[in-house]
């Protein structure tokens, strides 16, 4: 029988698994393009979720909830909208499981997200007047090995807000494939299988994109020089 | 010759998504030569490829935002997700289902409109297997099984033409036939190689003419049967579809 409420050890957040980057509870990393260990790993769970093993299913979870929010949140830029496009997604995908076809599950799962927080854009009335008001708690995760000086540590924070507000100007199409490749590390042709678009649309989403970062930051690029 | 400071003042001509594709090692075959020449010989174009290298890296760089909650399935959300039978098999319909079922009923649908079609069509007399007396046949007096089909319509059991009889040389119910049939008849007997016309009172081609409506009856009535069928399975479909087909996975 499956469990209603996860065990404390597996439910709390556990800052080391916070990151895309981090491993998960197999120790395979995360948010990095997985390898055939990792395909196979995840169709073994996709096939016991299947025939009713729910807890098999909470475990594909557990090993992509933090990439899933953290990729969503980049795109509809809104932390509530966010965790709601990522339940949603996941019950799309339990849902609909035995229609998982292909190698990566991962992908699959990327594209369901991308069009739930596709959808949350769509529906969305207004965007917040400040989209990350918790940016300055511990809401986010500081890059791994950061114990950087106060200064330096806040220099970091006001570049990355700055790079965040100038990704939420730029195209919803530019921003997806900006994040899939320069933050999860798909390469063009899985960023292509995701989003549905050729190969060469893929690649000037993301340098047209990088053009209009550029331009939206204008004097706040100095930062990233430094 | 223009010299770099022109260069530098025309920068807003230059090509900068060629210099950003150059700057990722993305440049397009041949191009390189060019994005190479405006790096060297353009500030803005150099600083331009620093950013956009910068920018990659930066943007790789970006915090993550920690989840506000597990999001994992409780048994009760997995039931729900899960629905009754009917709703899963439905669900499997409108997924697999429908690239496998979706055709073969557009084919049948198409079948049974063409045979209805193929059926109401008058020349479909000259093609309807064994309906067509031959002339050998009407002139020994053994019309191809007319006494069924003269019993449909007359009420008559038995044969028509007695063997050994001449065709025409009937009397009683059989003289009684309609014009309409006759013009059948005629209709048969030239479609059919080396024919003899037959008198309009000749018993063995009337015979003939309930079989063919026999199989244009079949034909028209099993088309629009067949149509029937595919037309409501497809529109069963396209409603479970409508109903269980997830926006998420387009």
């Amino acid at each position: 029988m499956v469990e209603a409420t996860p065990p404390e050890s597996l439910s709390g957040v556990d800052p080391a698994a916070e990151t895309p980057e981090a491993a998960d509870a197999d120790g395979a990393p995360v948010g990095k393009p997985v390898d055939t260990l990792q395909h196979a790993r995840d169709k073994a769970l996709v096939e016991r979720a299947v025939g009713g093993d729910l807890e098999a299913f909470n475990q594909l979870v557990l090993i992509y909830q933090d990439y899933l929010f953290a990729l969503v949140v980049r795109v509809v830029h809104d932390r509530d909208s966010a965790a709601d496009a990522v339940q949603e997604a996941l019950f799309s995908c339990y849902r609909n499981l035995d229609r998982f076809r292909g190698d990566s599950f991962r992908s699959w799962l990327t594209r369901i997200a991308l069009n739930a927080a596709t959808d949350v854009l769509r529906y969305r009335k207004r965007r917040p007047a400040d989209p990350y008001p918790e940016w300055e708690d511990d809401s986010w995760q500081p890059p791994a090995g950061e114990e950087a000086s106060p200064e330096r540590r806040a220099m970091r924070n006001q570049t990355a807000r700055a790079l965040t507000e100038a990704l939420a100007e730029i195209t919803t199409d530019q921003r997806t494939a900006i994040v899939l490749y320069d933050v999860e590390g798909f390469d063009y042709q899985e960023i292509a299988d995701i989003t549905g678009v050729s190969l060469g649309t893929v690649k000037s989403r993301i340098h047209r994109g990088r053009l209009a970062l550029r331009e939206l930051l204008g004097a706040d690029m100095e930062l990233l020089r430094d | 010759m223009r010299n770099s400071r022109s260069l530098a003042s025309d920068h807003r001509r230059h090509d900068r998504l060629l210099v950003a594709r150059y700057a990722v090692g993305d440049a397009q075959f041949g191009q390189d030569h060019e994005a190479q020449d405006l790096i060297r010989r353009c500030s803005e174009c150099a600083a331009l490829a620093d950013d956009i290298g910068r920018l990659s890296r930066a943007v790789g760089q970006l915090p993550a935002a920690r989840r506000p909650r597990d999001f994992r399935l409780t048994a009760e959300q997995a039931d729900k997700l899960r629905g009754s039978r009917l709703e899963r098999w439905l669900r499997a319909l409108t997924g697999s289902g429908w690239a496998t079922v979706r055709p073969v009923a557009a084919v049948a649908l198409s079948l049974g409109l063409v045979m209805s079609v193929v059926g109401v069509l008058p020349i479909l007399g000259a093609a309807t297997p064994g309906a067509p007396p031959t002339t050998t046949d009407m002139s020994v007096g053994a019309a191809p099984s007319p006494d069924v089909h003269r019993s449909d319509t007359n009420g008559m059991e038995g044969p028509t033409v007695a063997p050994g009889r001449e065709l025409g040389d009937s009397d009683g119910p059989m003289n009684a036939q309609g014009s309409a049939d006759s013009e059948l008849n005629n209709a048969y007997v030239d479609a059919s190689p080396g024919a003899q016309p037959v008198p309009d009172e000749a018993g063995a081609p009337e015979a003939a003419t309930p079989s063919a409506l026999g199989v244009r009856e079949v034909l028209i009535y099993a088309g629009l049967g067949l149509t029937a069928i595919a037309l409501v399975i497809l529109v069963l479909l396209y409603a479970a579809r409508q109903r269980f087909s997830d926006p998420l996975l387009r």
